[in-house]
């Protein structure tokens, strides 16, 4: 097992890798709001790349290494209310990251990637599907695929500010909401495994996407934002399956 | 005159707003500074004179830079941090449309769709390139380079890099970004100021500009510019229908 260090444009990424001389497909894992790409990987990168992978863990956008000091004296309610936006910068830098860097490596496969978020970083997922025609398959776990209805609700339940800036992010979101641009992610596998008495990120619209993307498997669990070894070995599965089509 | 500042965050990016205290619309001008520089650092208080000219201007941290600094960058040497400045051009660049698209061009008293752009040094190439990217008025470049890859190369040459993986990729990369490659994505009149002495940005580098609306003039100053470089790029500014 290899696992490196880089800064690449100016973002901090881990890469897992099995030590051959195979050319191996890439997957991006996006953590989790106010996570890093090493404290909520939980094991997932060596995992990953034992079954194939190369494996590009990044901190999101103004998360981990790239909180800058004004960010951090934000409250974590300040930060929620620009949770969007990070997610779509990161999933951007992950676009970037692939077509600029990594695909031009000798053991990564340039035909296209996979993506692996958990929580804010199916957010990324879902954008990124949205955005990127070689994005394979994803998984996302105890996911959101709604930007519009989902930051509503959250601005109801955390009291955000309602005003100029809220309702231009709105009418923002609703042009790219990968959930009402669902025929866009036609072309990538999905897998969803959302818990059923979460309360952190309501499985709903994990559930409304399913009812419109019939290809999409999402399945539920016993377990409220976590993701449960079931869920994990049931993701594994999925992608392994996703590899060989 | 009253000059009203006012301090942003949108988006968690730091803005400062500069415009004159009075109630008619303005158009807005992006205001980039230079490498490791920020927003409200300008020596020659360019910001403050276009606000008296009747702008709403704004200044922007560009990615890395003033509020948007990160420790992993800061640690970097001059040199290293040099290795990224395609990169904090092009996404500087796209977070400027990206925030007047969504934000700024919906404020009181902007005059929508009337968009400049000025910038010194690296903010002279973030305008530049921001010109291929967006439909803007006017934009003007104090003593920066329109040139990315032939910029680039110049940089290996002076700090030593290592022609590696990293430098090849950003070269590659970045020609389909160069707006002397891609002159004829260029969509408004362009100011470019260079100086004769200039030795960390040539006046060489202006030159390569091609392009049927670009004055480029040329100044016997160093990489610092004059106050004749700004009080020029003004007088472009306001001329011709402004």
């Amino acid at each position: 097992m290899e696992i490196n260090e880089y800064i690449f444009d100016g973002i901090p990424l881990t890469t897992y890798e099995k030590n051959n001389d195979t050319k191996k497909p890439l997957i991006f894992f996006f953590h989790g709001f106010t996570g890093d790409k090493d404290k909520n990987i939980m094991g997932r990168g060596e995992k990953l790349a034992d079954m194939g992978f190369f494996v590009v863990a990044m901190d999101a956008y103004l998360h981990g290494q790239r909180m800058p000091l004004l960010e951090k004296q934000r409250s974590n309610l300040s930060k929620y209310e620009d949770i969007i936006e990070i997610a779509i910068h990161t999933a951007n830098d992950a676009k970037t990251l692939y077509h600029k860097y990594f695909k031009h490596l000798n053991q990564v496969d340039a035909n296209g990637f996979y993506v692996y978020g958990v929580s804010m970083g199916s957010l990324s997922a879902f954008y990124l599907a949205t955005t990127e025609p070689l994005l394979k398959a994803l998984v996302a776990l105890v996911p959101t695929p709604s930007f519009v209805a989902y930051y509503k609700e959250k601005a109801e339940s955390y009291g955000f500010n309602h005003g100029f800036s809220y309702e231009r992010k709105l009418a923002f979101y609703e042009t790219i909401d990968p959930l009402l641009n669902y025929e866009k992610m036609q072309h990538c596998h999905i897998f969803i495994g959302v818990g059923k008495h979460d309360q952190v990120v309501n499985p709903t619209y994990a559930i409304e996407l399913q009812s419109k993307l019939n290809h999409v498997i999402l399945k539920t669990y016993d377990t409220g934002h976590d993701s449960t070894p079931e869920m994990l070995q049931h993701s594994y599965a999925f992608l392994k399956e996703a590899m060989n089509q | 005159m009253i000059i009203n500042v006012k301090k942003y965050q949108l988006d968690g990016i730091p803005l400062s707003i500069y415009e004159s205290n009075d109630f008619h619309d303005k158009p807005v001008i992006f205001s980039f500074q230079g490498f490791t520089g920020y927003k409200d650092g300008d020596y020659f208080k360019r910001e403050d004179a276009l606000a008296r000219l009747g702008f709403i201007v704004v200044g922007i941290d560009s990615i890395l830079h003033g509020e948007r600094c990160i420790e992993l960058f800061e640690q970097k040497t001059y040199a290293e941090k040099m290795k990224d400045i395609n990169q904090i051009i092009v996404q500087t660049a796209e977070d400027a449309v990206m925030l007047y698209e969504k934000y700024i061009k919906h404020m009181d008293r902007v005059i929508k769709n009337e968009l400049y752009a000025i910038g010194v040094s690296m903010g002279g190439a973030i305008s530049i390139y921001l010109s291929t990217i967006y439909p803007l008025k006017k934009a003007v470049s104090i003593v920066g380079s329109p040139s990315m890859v032939e910029f680039y190369k110049y940089k290996q040459v002076q700090y030593g890099w290592d022609q590696d993986f990293y430098y090849l990729r950003n070269l590659d990369y970045f020609e389909h970004f160069d707006p002397v490659i891609h002159n004829d994505r260029i969509q408004c009149p362009l100011f470019l100021t260079a100086g004769l002495q200039d030795d960390v940005i040539p006046y060489t580098f202006a030159q390569m500009l091609k392009g049927k609306d670009i004055t480029i003039k040329l100044y016997d100053t160093p990489h610092m510019p004059n106050q004749a470089q700004f009080d020029d790029a003004y007088q472009f500014l306001l001329e011709r229908g402004f």
